[in-house]
């Protein structure tokens, strides 16, 4: 794809699904479990956090937005140190799609798929989002326009479902538990609000007029946390933190109760595929431009001689990495946050912007 | 002259070489008719023509006799120039080259040849029967314009002209076909048009290379520039209102000698819905009306792959007396769900294409008997359950419920594919199967224009042309127009 | 091929060919299926026992085109097949094993539970359902009154074909509210964790001609449980006042004397409200109110006729104490049980956080000692078509 191809509003509609698609399956689980009655606070916390966050990556992004990810930083860091902070926000990206790949899996075959074997369904999922890959994210991103408004609509719908039978009690005393538990609570929502940072691989794309300062970034970040929010809320008063926290994936138990009655049966299922849909779109962003960025530090001409093996790679990997769903839920909710909030999402961000501010003040000298 | 002589590419001022080479190139088209004459100055002439396509009355009452009061000499200047003044049912243009004046023989044409000239006068005499002009078969109405386009490009660019009584309407004629010299027009507003969408189409006619041009279909693929999908990337139509609308809108029309579809492009998956009937009724009627096409396109696309995602791997999302009814229909079928539907969708499939091809007049007889006789035999026999036949027949009226034909063919190869998606995954593989025909409809594009534009590129304000049928009074104040997004690449 | 190399075809082709290659696996034709209609749990010995009320749909329709007479000699329209086992798993293992037809419990309506595994705990038992793939959380949770589960899967009438539909339709005829699985874990799950499941008993219809004595589920809200245990029931009069207090007055008919005196007469409301309002009173001491609102219409008034202000007025007191004295009695009972059915100690806990901080530990004394006012407002709105008792001659 030639660069600055994408616009605004097509980038704000590939990122608020990107970081809500994963945040919605396993990630209230955490909350849950921590923050207890506090847990919609550790969202909202997460979400001012997730503010902050995005101040760092705006500034990240907004100098020389036509650069892509590794030449950012060898421009920044010097080429060593450069390629190196590259090839690590590359590898988060393969890190995450390992990640994704394998909660949309599980998510299908616990809810509905319970005799298919797990690798075709990952295979499934792999092979959507190499297809999207291989036809570059312009593809992409109007594929996940159309979808999208259902992807939304499907939280809307279980909000107000929600509020047949609402126990708003159940969100009071927030801090019952202790300041600390809310504040543990909300790592996990946090970290993956921070994958908003791969818009350093996405900003030499989005079309030249609207690169200036992403400001729409703020909205993202806020528009996702509170989208986040209401999910949990939805949990909450729904479920209440004592049954919510037994649930794998919470916010398909409040479909299923809610709508299982004899003439609205099942509609569980069909938003639980759309979000399936949401996670493609979401795969196929990530292995695009991993696959990008590992070309360009490597030299490679040719990607899209990449993505069948770096795909199958990476489903072998999702599949063989973690044991259980357990494990899985393990890493996405107290390893991955802390690894990614150690590094691409939170501290390199943070630490490179004395670097930007310095180039920034140069340039502004010349 | 030896046979083996390189042949001459200009016309001589010898009628009798130019006579010889004429004999020899036309040796075995027994259709041609030498007629000689000689004008009034004495000059030696000849008459060349097809008795099959030329207006011999024309010929004899009109060209003849001016030829015979024909009194000037060559000696006395501006031969060629003075003639034409003479003779007033020339054209501007004449031949001095061979392979020229020998397509306008083909063509109908009637080639003066006089001695001392070396250039060659065609007379218009062309006449080929064409059936006239009728009521449109593929893209009926109820309300609104009935005519169509015929065969002849003539016509078919006056009935534009009439509708469009504008000098911004421009047609460029050109000639594709190496062999058969298809006379090909370009149509377009101008001032609606983008220009530089305008160069694209230009460059791509002019890229086509093809022996011969017997349709407009044979033109799509050049145009689009993409063989390898099931989506059509450009429309066709039989309509001159059609034409004219999308002209407006900025697009081009391509109308071809022979064929009596007009090419619109660029296209949007969304003109595919647009039935001239939208604009005629009220603007509630024409809203609700296309929301039941896109309603029938995702059933004639998808209802046998959710059926048997429901029934087989999801029967949790029915209803139980749903259910009992499904399961009670299915007793004593033999074979499983998936081939249930195959076999169906195949024999639909059979139907439609004898009922196609079959006279007029038995063709719906043939329908009947298909889908009643053999749909009740099989249901009676216990091969198929009622509750298929529902299914699929719910399918097939959907399909035809597509106002377009282009769709309306391709929309079977997604069924196709769906059911076999679903019948491994049930509704988790339909719905990957549904992204992937999705993601790839949205990487295609038409002339640089993105296939789901408007919607997928986020142009809220044609939304109006889309999701609604807007009211005239705002259509009437800012005219939709496809804007060339242009991407980088061509 | 040559065309096809490099190109969008290519992998579009093995993305089908990938996924087409292996069979279907979580797929099942509905003919292969036995549709579960309910399930009964029972405590056999030291093991449980698993009976399952399926339905072959192809059966159940084409019997059902044929009306049976009077029943008896036929088959039932539905199979039960029952196994016992050391854990449900295990029995319903060896269901499957006998089953030639894959069980499919998407559509489950009702666990009846026999009465000794109720009090023993159900939560172990339920435990394989609630984590089914299937949304079993919708089915009813039915303790079998004194008896098995077993039993109430065999009742049959003419009405209902299938026990278990025929709950459904009784659900849906006469607006029975029973818990689901669902609501049972949510309430389970309460900071006072007891709450009030329903009991159904199979009898017959003594009071009607012999040979028309239909077998029925008579269904109450009545068991009470603490936990997942069953502890008791409450009487016939308190399971009506608490369904009146849980779910409101659903156009329940009602009759209650005129007077207090011995052979008054008696008159007929029809009674809709919306569920009571608890309110938690801190002043001084930890309280409850119970605000009821209904509005009544009168459907029997031989005695008295409604023609003034006053004579409404004093029907309206009487009704509202009436219902209150009904209600206090509910309310002796359940503080006597220490059952807190109505979860008030998550109000306790959302509104006097302090308080229910101090009292947690020993919320069911506190709730036994809890002082209950209770409010009863209510309103006449109409007489129906008649604005007088017919008979009522000047």
């Amino acid at each position: 794809m030639q660069p600055g191809k994408l616009s605004k509003r097509q980038v704000m509609g590939l990122l608020l699904p990107f970081v809500l698609s994963t945040d919605v399956l396993m990630i209230p689980g955490a909350p849950l479990e921590l923050a207890r009655r506090g847990a919609w606070l550790s969202s909202l916390l997460a979400t001012f956090l997730g503010v902050g966050l995005t101040f760092f990556i705006v500034k990240l992004v907004s100098w020389q937005p036509r650069l892509r990810v590794t030449e950012r930083f060898r421009r920044l860091l010097g080429r060593g140190p450069g390629t190196i902070t590259g090839l690590v926000f590359t590898l988060f990206i393969f890190f995450s799609y390992i990640l994704v790949i394998r909660e949309g899996s599980e998510l299908v075959r616990i809810s509905f798929l319970p005799d298919t074997p797990l690798d075709v369904i990952t295979a499934g999922l792999t092979l959507v989002s190499m297809y999207g890959a291989l036809l570059g994210m312009e593809a992409v991103s109007r594929f996940n326009i159309l979808v999208f408004p259902f992807f939304l609509l499907s939280f809307i719908l279980l909000f107000l479902a929600a509020l047949s039978h609402p126990e708003w009690t159940n969100l009071w005393h927030p801090l019952q538990s202790g300041i600390g538990c809310v504040i543990a609570g909300a790592f996990a929502p946090l970290s993956w609000l921070g994958e908003l940072v791969v818009i350093v691989f996405l900003i030499p794309d989005l079309s030249p007029g609207e690169q200036g300062t992403p400001f729409f970034l703020f909205f993202v970040t806020l528009g996702a946390g509170c989208l986040m929010t209401l999910n949990i809320v939805t949990i909450q008063i729904s479920l209440g933190w004592g049954l919510g926290q037994f649930y794998t994936f919470p916010i398909l138990q409040v479909g299923r109760s809610l709508f299982s009655r004899e003439s609205l049966r099942g509609l569980d299922v069909l938003i639980m595929t759309l979000w399936v849909m949401g996670v493609a779109t979401k795969l196929s962003f990530l292995l695009y431009y991993g696959l990008h960025e590992i070309c360009h530090i490597f030299r490679v001409r040719n990607m899209k001689s990449l993505i069948l093996p770096g795909g199958l790679l990476f489903q072998v990997l999702s599949l063989t990495s973690m044991d259980s769903v357990k494990e899985l839920e393990y890493v996405t909710r107290y390893l991955a946050p802390f690894l990614a909030l150690g590094t691409y999402e939170g501290i390199i961000p943070i630490l490179l912007f004395p670097l930007i501010l310095r180039y920034l003040k140069k340039e502004g000298g010349v | 002259m030896s046979q083996t002589a390189p042949l001459p590419k200009a016309i001589t001022p010898s009628l009798e070489e130019n006579l010889l080479y004429l004999h020899q190139m036309l040796q075995g088209c027994d259709d041609f008719v030498f007629r000689p004459f000689r004008t009034a100055a004495d000059i030696p002439g000849m008459l060349v023509y097809s008795i099959l396509s030329t207006d011999q009355n024309f010929l004899s009452q009109t060209v003849l006799p001016a030829l015979y009061r024909l009194e000037m000499r060559p000696e006395r200047g501006f031969f060629p120039e003075a003639i034409r003044d003479r003779l007033p049912f020339l054209p501007e243009k004449t031949f001095t080259g061979w392979p020229d004046a020998l397509v306008a023989l083909s063509g109908g044409s009637t080639l003066i040849l006089l001695d001392g000239v070396a250039e060659t006068f065609p007379a218009a005499t062309a006449q080929v029967e064409h059936r006239g002009i009728e009521r449109s078969e593929t893209e009926p109405v109820i309300r609104g314009p009935q005519e169509a386009f015929t065969e002849a490009l003539s016509p078919n660019l006056a009935i534009i002209r009439a509708r469009m009584k504008n000098p911004d309407l421009k047609i460029n004629l050109l000639k594709l076909g190496e062999k058969s010299h298809t006379d090909v027009a370009l149509a377009y507003l101008e001032g609606e048009i983008q220009p530089a969408l305008l160069a694209e189409i230009r460059k791509r006619l002019s890229g086509i290379k093809l022996p011969s041009v017997q349709e407009s279909g044979f033109l799509t693929e050049f145009l689009a520039r993409n063989s390898y999908t099931p989506f059509p990337l450009v429309q066709s139509t039989e309509r001159p209102d059609k034409v004219i609308a999308a002209m407006l809108e900025g697009r081009g029309a391509v109308l071809v000698e022979g064929s009596p579809f007009a090419l619109l492009l660029p296209t949007t998956f969304w003109h595919f819905f647009q039935s001239p009937d939208d604009y005629f009724q009220s603007f509630f009627v024409g809203t609700i009306i296309r929301w039941i096409r896109y309603l029938a396109y995702i059933l004639a696309a998808a209802l046998p792959a959710l059926y048997l995602a429901f029934t087989v791997f999801q029967p949790d999302m029915l209803p139980l007396r749903f259910l009992f009814s499904l399961s009670a229909a299915r007793e004593n079928v033999p074979v499983p769900t998936v081939v249930e539907i195959l076999i169906m969708l195949i024999a639909l499939d059979i139907f439609r294409e004898a009922a196609l091809r079959l006279p007029r007049s038995i063709g719906p007889a043939i329908g009947i008997v298909g889908a009643l006789v053999l749909g009740e035999a099989a249901v009676s026999a216990g091969i198929i359950s009622p509750i298929m036949v529902i299914v699929l027949a719910l399918t097939a009226i959907s399909t035809f419920a597509i106002p377009t034909e282009d769709l309306r063919s391709t929309v079977r190869i997604f069924s196709y594919a769906l059911v076999l998606f679903s019948s491994v995954l049930g509704l988790y593989g339909f719905l990957l199967g549904a992204s992937a025909i999705l993601l790839h409809a949205c990487s295609l594009d038409s002339l640089g224009v993105p296939y789901f534009a408007p919607v997928a590129t986020l142009h809220w304000r044609e939304w109006q042309d889309v999701f609604v049928r807007a009211p005239w009074p705002v259509i009437g104040s800012k005219q939709q127009k496809i804007k060339a997004q242009r991407r980088g690449r061509h | 091929m040559r065309f096809l190399r490099g190109h969008r075809v290519l992998p579009v082709i093995l993305l089908c060919v990938l996924l087409l290659i292996p069979g279907c696996w979580s797929g099942h034709e509905l003919t292969d299926q036995l549709i579960v209609l309910g399930v009964g749990l029972d405590k056999v010995g030291d093991q449980v026992r698993l009976t399952i009320q399926g339905i072959r749909p192809e059966a159940a329709i084409s019997t059902a085109s044929s009306p049976s007479g009077s029943g008896g000699s036929e088959q039932p329209p539905f199979s039960l097949v029952a196994a016992k086992g050391d854990s449900v798993q295990e029995a319903l293992q060896k269901i499957t094993r006998r089953v030639p037809r894959f069980i499919y419990g998407g559509h489950n309506q009702v666990f009846f539970i026999g009465e000794s595994l109720a009090r023993e705990g159900i939560m172990p038992y339920l435990d394989l359902f609630a984590r089914s793939q299937w949304s079993q959380e919708a089915a009813w949770v039915v303790i079998a009154r004194g008896g098995t589960g077993q039993e109430l899967l065999t009742t049959t009438n003419l009405v209902a074909k299938y026990p278990s539909m025929g709950l459904a339709e009784t659900v849906r005829a006469h607006q029975v509210d029973i818990p689901t699985l669902f609501q049972f874990l949510l309430h389970y799950h309460e900071d006072s964790g007891a709450q009030i499941l329903v009991s159904a008993a199979a009898v017959k219809n003594q009071t009607a001609p012999p040979g028309y004595q239909m077998e029925q589920l008579r269904l109450q809200p009545n068991a009470i449980f603490q936990g997942d245990k069953l502890k008791g029931y409450l009487d016939d009069s308190d399971g009506e006042a608490y369904a009146w207090l849980k779910y409101g007055f659903q156009g329940t008919r009602f009759s209650f004397p005129v007077s207090a005196l011995p052979g008054a007469p008696v008159l007929g409301v029809s009674l809709s409200s919306a569920p009571a309002e608890f309110r938690i009173l801190s002043t001084p001491d930890l309280g409850v109110g119970v605000e009821v609102n209904c509005n009544f219409s009168v459907t029997e008034d031989i005695p008295s006729p409604l023609n003034s202000p006053a004579a409404i007025r004093a029907l309206e007191n009487r009704l509202d104490q009436t219902l209150s004295q009904r209600f206090s009695l509910l309310f002796a009972h359940l503080q006597a049980d220490q059952a807190d059915v109505f979860n008030l100690a998550e109000k306790v806990h959302a509104y006097h956080l302090a308080l229910w901080e101090k009292d947690k530990g020993r919320w069911p004394e506190v709730y036994a000692q809890l002082p209950v006012e209770i409010t009863v407002n209510c309103h006449f709105r109409h007489s129906g078509v008649m604005s007088k008792y017919p008979g009522f001659k000047e």
